[in-house]
């Protein structure tokens, strides 16, 4: 089956995705990259180079390389974005006869289209190797503020590549995809895209499945680059005051230092404070310098104060152009490598008065969303698209209080899920079923669902009865609890319609309280396991005294009955399970004394003679011995 | 039913359209349902299908990766080489013969012998020609067009994928004699060996 693909075709770097598994998942290229440099050359033997290739060797080749070229697609040469732009470029940019943008590539012009064709023509290729199949559909994205005729130049770009372009769709739309938001219902989310050279703020309405921008807002020029500049420029200020030598003018000594910063910005994400160290950075008259810095989250974060505030302008200029408060935002959501910055972070919780949702790998959220797109319109996942789990395990009350997990958390729905339970007491002719919600291990602590009560059982001893429950959750959600006495194939059900159960915040908590009572709960049932062990030692160990009575000697019987008090007494006074525990070993160990003892009463009674000893042990292969049944 | 007839009958006995209506629309539906139920059945299969080809698919890749999973730290150990070429790189020829350095030579071979037996490889770069494959260029001086002539970062191979390429400064084609007082990133190239 054909596969769609979705791709973030980016002014810096390109990323290509596909639907796998119910998840849009990134293809690597076959050097093993997850990022394409949206960079075209054409080298000095007339061969064209895309991608890393052509990145690497840009520097000597600078007129013939082509990047950034998302700054000019569907738009004239004279406007004045493109003017300023082309200052910063490089190599030549023309205008044709209509006005449209024209770069040059050795002998021939060509069209942002066509550059960016090529681009897409990489990444078709190296999906197509990935994925071992031809690829001809694909979604791509466009920034929210492109207007038509900018949309219209990135389609054109995908057909000029080979693809059927399905839809071009916005680059935070495709981001909320991947984030699953357009299952929630109506919203208004706000996309926060601080990438590696631009910023963009997007808040969009969800409704009904559908997406619609309110507003956009941002900065084309901030970005995790300028973070990594401010860095540079304070490590060769701090060298310049250590050494008196100012490292600006040493070009491999300022590409070293640019790794670093860049290595000790992503560090800082996650700890407090690093080491720069950079030995051998240079030398002079005295011999070699070395260059070895502590730089702390603290100090990164007033280094970098001003670009983070930057970000603050254009989301309160978005809310405002879409007539909102901070507050009627229901999401955000963060886009771009750069939003793994704490400050960032906080700087976004403060703007909009909530916490940001990243759940979502913030460098692959576009391409994954698009993919995601892809998916649905090709029209074979569109059921399976609406695959949810069930975001807390749904099980039954067993003996003892405890909550027994027949479905666990996060299992894909539909699905179906069975256990065979039995009876706690002798005799017993119903068993209730208490269906519950949760992840605590006490049936008291989660949410209860539902009961019901299978009668007719055939009264037996405690344990034998097989009553298979049976769980199956159908693909809208509906939950359907069976069970069934295996012997007379007697049934009972419930069903429990989607969503009685716990909210969403409700199930936060209830996660939050699982981790937070996590040791304590496990305790609880293990205490419970131990009673009924004990329980079901005593129970056995009577049962067995009674089969056997003639076949046991009275020394024995005693000794067992009189452990069997014991553990009874223990377990009415809640003896504390360690000493539960002992006393059912001991227990066990003694009721192996049943079992010797008949054996050597049969001995004796055999007196050695073949034949008595043969019907013997066709006595003994009927009787059970020592079998515990737990419950 | 022969009641039913007498009692519609004013003349002309009329076709109980009623009833042949709820058949025919009893048809249609069943029709329906069916061509859903086989649409739904092959919905299933593609799925399954798709299921089953994933998890093929992903343990292959997963097996192929497993040789690359070095990378990362590789990549990072790399930098250490680097540092450590550096030092021995301006040692004082007095502190060469000294047997404490020697120590350190030979822990800096071990490193390499660690490196090489993980399948890493040293990317031929000095002299050679300039090729972005395996090269980053990270500046041009005069020399020879399109050749290496300083290497400022080596590069290296993990099995046959660049692990981090040769960063080097190519030949713009000019000769050095008319560009004497060269750039100023060449002249702090000499400083800084």
């Amino acid at each position: 089956m054909a596969r769609a693909i979705g791709i973030d075709l980016g002014t810096t770097n390109s990323v290509v995705a596909v639907m796998e598994g119910g998840e849009g998942t990134v293809i690597p290229t076959p050097e093993g990259n997850r990022l394409t440099p949206s960079v075209v050359a054409l080298n000095k033997n007339g061969e064209r180079l895309v991608g890393l290739v052509a990145k690497r060797q840009a520097v000597t080749n600078p007129d013939q390389t082509i990047f950034s070229v998302k700054r000019f697609i569907g738009r004239k040469q004279n406007e004045a974005d493109v003017q300023q732009d082309t200052k910063l470029v490089p190599y030549p940019v023309a205008a044709a006869p209509n006005g449209d943008v024209r770069v040059t590539m050795g002998d021939n012009q060509y069209s942002p289209q066509e550059i960016s064709a090529m681009i897409l023509q990489k990444l078709k290729a190296d999906a197509e190797t990935y994925l071992g199949e031809t690829v001809t559909d694909a979604v791509i994205t466009v920034p929210a503020y492109f207007n038509d005729s900018q949309r219209q130049a990135t389609k054109d770009a995908g057909t000029i590549a080979g693809l059927n372009v399905l839809r071009i769709i916005n680059e935070p739309t495709a981001s909320s995809l991947a984030y699953g938001l357009d299952k929630k219902g109506e919203e208004i989310i706000a996309v926060f895209d601080l990438g590696g050279g631009t910023f963009d703020i997007s808040i969009l309405e969800i409704g009904e499945g559908t997406f619609h921008v309110r507003s956009t807002a941002g900065d084309t020029h901030l970005g995790g680059d300028d973070f990594d500049n401010a860095v540079v420029d304070w490590m060769i200020d701090e060298f310049l005051k250590q050494e008196g030598i100012d490292l600006r003018s040493d070009r491999s000594a300022m590409q070293r230092l640019r790794e670093a910063a860049e290595r000790a910005k992503l560090e800082l994400s996650t700890v407090t404070q690093t080491e720069l160290n950079l030995p051998f950075i240079t030398a002079d008259a005295s011999g070699p310098k070395h260059l070895a810095m502590n730089l702390t989250r603290a100090q990164l974060e007033s280094l970098t104060a001003a670009l983070v505030e930057r970000t603050a302008g254009p989301c309160r200029q978005a809310l405002e152009d879409a007539g909102l408060s901070a507050g009627q935002v229901n999401e955000v959501i963060l886009v771009g490598g750069q939003t793994r910055m704490p400050a960032i972070q906080e700087k976004v919780t403060q703007i909009f008065q909530k916490e940001p949702n990243r759940s979502v790998n913030p460098d692959e959220a576009v391409a994954a969303g698009a993919a995601i797109q892809a998916g649905v319109l090709t029209g074979d996942v569109q059921d399976l698209l609406l695959l949810d789990v069930t975001p807390l395990s749904l099980g039954i009350e067993t003996l003892g209080g405890v909550a027994t997990p027949i479905i666990p958390r996060n299992t894909t729905i539909p699905t179906s899920k069975s256990q065979t339970f039995s009876t706690a007491a002798d005799g017993q002719t119903s068993v209730e079923i208490h269906v519950l919600q949760g992840e605590r291990s006490m049936a008291s602590d989660d949410k209860s669902l539902g009961r019901f009560m299978l009668d007719g059982i055939p009264p037996s001893p405690r344990g034998m009865p097989q009553i298979e429950v049976t769980f199956d959750i159908d693909a809208n959600g509906i939950l359907n609890v069976n069970a069934k006495d295996q012997a007379t194939n007697r049934e009972q059900k419930i069903v429990i319609q989607a969503g009685s159960g716990l909210s969403s915040d409700e199930i936060e908590q209830m996660t939050k309280d699982a981790e937070a009572h996590a040791t304590e709960d496990a305790q609880r049932r293990e205490e419970v396991e131990i009673r009924n062990t004990a329980d079901s030692a005593a129970y056995a160990a009577e049962r067995l005294l009674e089969e056997h009575k003639e076949a046991i000697t009275d020394d024995v019987r005693d000794r067992v009955q009189a452990k069997v008090t014991e553990v009874r007494q223990a377990l009415e006074q809640n003896a504390p399970a360690e000493q539960l525990r002992t006393l059912t070993e001991e227990l066990s160990r003694l009721v192996q004394e049943i079992g010797q003892s008949m054996y050597a009463q049969q001995g004796a009674d055999a007196g050695g003679a073949n034949g008595a000893s043969g019907e013997a042990s066709a006595d003994d292969s009927e009787t059970v011995e020592g079998e515990f049944r737990e419950v | 039913m022969v009641d039913e007839k007498k009692d519609d009958a004013s003349g002309v006995a009329e076709p109980n359209s009623e009833d042949g209506d709820g058949e025919k629309s009893e048809l249609e539906s069943l029709q329906a349902q069916l061509d859903e139920a086989i649409a739904e059945k092959d919905r299933y299969h593609r799925a399954y299908s798709d299921s089953v080809d994933f998890s093929r698919r992903a343990g292959e890749r997963h097996s192929a990766e497993l040789q690359y999973a070095t990378a990362p730290v590789l990549t990072q150990l790399l930098s250490s080489v680097d540092d450590l070429e550096r030092a021995f790189g301006s040692i004082p020829d007095t502190m060469l013969r000294m047997t404490w350095v020697e120590g350190i030579l030979l822990i800096y071979r071990k490193l390499q012998g660690t490196l090489e037996s993980s399948g890493v490889t040293e990317i031929e770069a000095a002299g050679a020609a300039f090729d972005p494959n395996l090269h980053e260029a990270i500046s041009r001086v005069p020399g020879p067009e399109g050749r290496i002539l300083e290497v400022l970062q080596k590069g290296y191979m993990l099995h046959d994928r660049v692990l981090r390429p040769a960063l080097v400064q190519v030949g713009d084609g000019s000769t050095s004699g008319g560009a004497s007082d060269g750039s100023e990133a060449e002249s702090a190239d000499d400083q800084a060996r």
